[in-house]
């Protein structure tokens, strides 16, 4: 069974972003908008999906949704599990599966994140994993734990601040152009990050995402059926999800080749070996980046760079769309577009293959998108139009 | 900051499965002890039921000598709780072993913050339990001044 063209998106649904606890709809309000969208973009009928995959852990399964969208029958409520925002786009690979395998036809991939009703999100994320020996060391939130891998790439493998600084320079040159984008016009420039204040070292505000309140979903159908629906599908060519071991929640004795990086050794090296294609097929890509320090690691460990080149690739020239060697982040990103938990990656790919995009890059084929960098598990995915197949 | 200024976040102690609950119950009786497996004697951290390299399910508890590498830091400014925002900004550790095999374990640095990088030597020591550490000793992080003993 080859995954290559297999499924396709068929649909993308997505709220506003709105400034975090400032969602004029509950978390489930603002999901079923989402999903009802998704499904309107794609043409079918809500009470027609038949399956859900989320991650994170998002607090709507499958089964909470079913009675606001009129589902006919639920065959297929899954979850991405463990690693916070590592298992988008993984999630499009669950999805595939089921449908692949004949277990479900439409299924929406989704997120959705209203700290109206649930708190500040760096809280309720981590308090799973929080054990004593975090809080005794005072350690509380991804940001801290991320920022001691940055740091040993910055220190050990003499990755230069520079190369995190561009990757947020270009998210906030992005989102000037997309009216979707929390930073919508803004002025921010490589200076104002480089001066801004210093959350945890070596991670300064501006190397930080933001946390948003709003919802996206996207449906996934076979290439077949999408072919049917309204819009032009777009494929998925290859998907990974997973970590090296040793790894998973031990992340303080990970082995010196992923510390200081991402955590894609594997997954990238499954990427690419699934697809039959290779980085330098990739045309755009949506880097997630919780914190811009990883987002590097991304890069790296996806074949684009090494850590000798990381600082000579990732320019503000390198890494902008239309003209850059490789645009990234084409919406804003997780910093400047907002950060419903990394969904707005899938999303933005999906626009930027159709054309959409607010930052195009024109005859953009293949699209790659990473997720949830230097959580305990990570995952990629390749999607593209009917040409990349 | 100094030893006894060194805060710890909510409650500590044990996980709720007990998997560490003798690291801590060592650290109160004046112990640095790790993980390691009775069987092939591989160092393990963090606590685990059954031995990641030979699949025992012996695992034993040894004390190790306090001295350590450090392996990565972070320097928090932001208060992400209100127990910390008396000492920001502080340092955080993940301290290497060289006497439990190079095992990482996270730490906060006490003491003077000169010479702060990675692979500087530092020393352990035991804050003793107090209405500031909720009750439970921990293991705090020094760094290693040259001509000092220990």
């Amino acid at each position: 069974m080859n995954l290559k063209g297999a499924t396709a998106i068929a649909g993308i649904g997505q709220t506003p972003n709105y400034k975090r606890a400032t969602s004029p709809d509950s978390e489930q309000k603002a999901l079923l908008r989402a999903i009802v969208a998704a499904c309107e973009d794609a043409g079918v009928d809500p009470s027609d999906v038949d399956g859900f995959c989320s991650y994170g852990p998002d607090r709507n399964d499958g089964t909470t949704l079913m009675h606001g969208l009129g589902l006919k029958e639920l065959r297929w409520s899954t979850q991405g599990a463990g690693g916070g925002g590592g298992a988008i786009p993984g999630a499009v690979g669950v999805a595939a599966a089921a449908i692949m395998t004949g277990q479900a036809e439409h299924v929406i991939v989704y997120r959705a994140t209203v700290e109206r009703d649930y708190g500040r999100f760096n809280v309720t994320i981590e308090q799973d994993h929080r054990n004593s020996h975090f809080t005794s060391s005072g350690v509380m939130v991804a940001a801290q734990i991320v920022a001691f891998r940055t740091q040993r790439m910055i220190e050990t493998l003499g990755v230069p601040r520079d190369a995190m600084d561009a990757i947020s320079a270009v998210d906030y040159l992005h989102a000037r152009n997309n009216p979707r984008a929390m930073a919508f016009e803004n002025t921010v420039s490589l200076e104002d990050i480089q001066n801004s204040r210093w959350i945890v070292e070596p991670y300064r505000l501006f190397n930080c995402s933001r946390e948003t309140d709003g919802a996206a979903a996207i449906l996934v159908t076979s290439a077949e059926r999408a072919r049917d629906l309204k819009r032009e599908p777009i494929y998925l060519l290859g998907v990974a999800q997973g970590a090296a071991g040793p790894g998973g929640v031990c992340w303080e004795n990970y082995s010196e080749e992923e510390f200081p990086l991402a955590g894609f050794s594997s997954v990238a090296r499954r990427l690419w070996d699934s697809s039959g294609l290779t980085h330098k097929d990739v045309d755009v890509a949506q880097i997630y980046e919780n914190f811009s320090g990883p987002a590097v690691g991304a890069l790296i460990q996806h074949g684009f760079c090494t850590p000798e080149t990381a600082a000579a690739f990732c320019t503000i020239e390198n890494l902008r769309a239309p003209d850059g060697k490789l645009p990234i982040n084409t919406d804003g990103g997780c910093l400047a577009e907002g950060f419903v938990h990394g969904i707005g990656g899938t999303v933005e790919a999906v626009r930027q293959l159709r054309g959409e995009s607010a930052n195009p890059v024109p005859g953009a084929k293949v699209c790659l998108v990473t997720g949830g960098p230097a959580s305990t598990l990570v995952s990629s995915a390749l999607f593209g139009t009917k040409a990349a197949l | 900051m100094e030893l006894h200024e060194a805060p710890v976040i909510g409650p500590i102690g044990p996980y709720f499965d007990g998997v560490d609950a003798e690291y801590w119950r060592a650290l109160n009786q004046g112990e640095f002890k790790i993980q390691r497996c009775a069987k092939c004697r591989i160092w393990l951290w963090g606590a685990t039921w059954r031995c990641s390299a030979c699949g025992a399910w012996d695992i034993a508890w040894e004390a190790v000598k306090p001295e350590g590498v450090v392996y990565s830091w972070i320097r928090t400014h932001q208060a992400f709780a209100p127990e910390v925002k008396d000492v920001l900004p502080y340092v955080s550790l993940l301290v290497a072993l060289p006497h439990a095999g190079d095992k990482k374990v996270m730490g906060m640095l006490v003491g003077d913050e000169t010479g702060l990088r990675i692979g500087a030597r530092v020393e352990g020591v035991i804050q003793p339990a107090s209405a500031k550490t909720g009750g439970q000793a921990v293991m705090r992080w020094r760094l290693q001044r040259s001509g000092r003993s220990g």
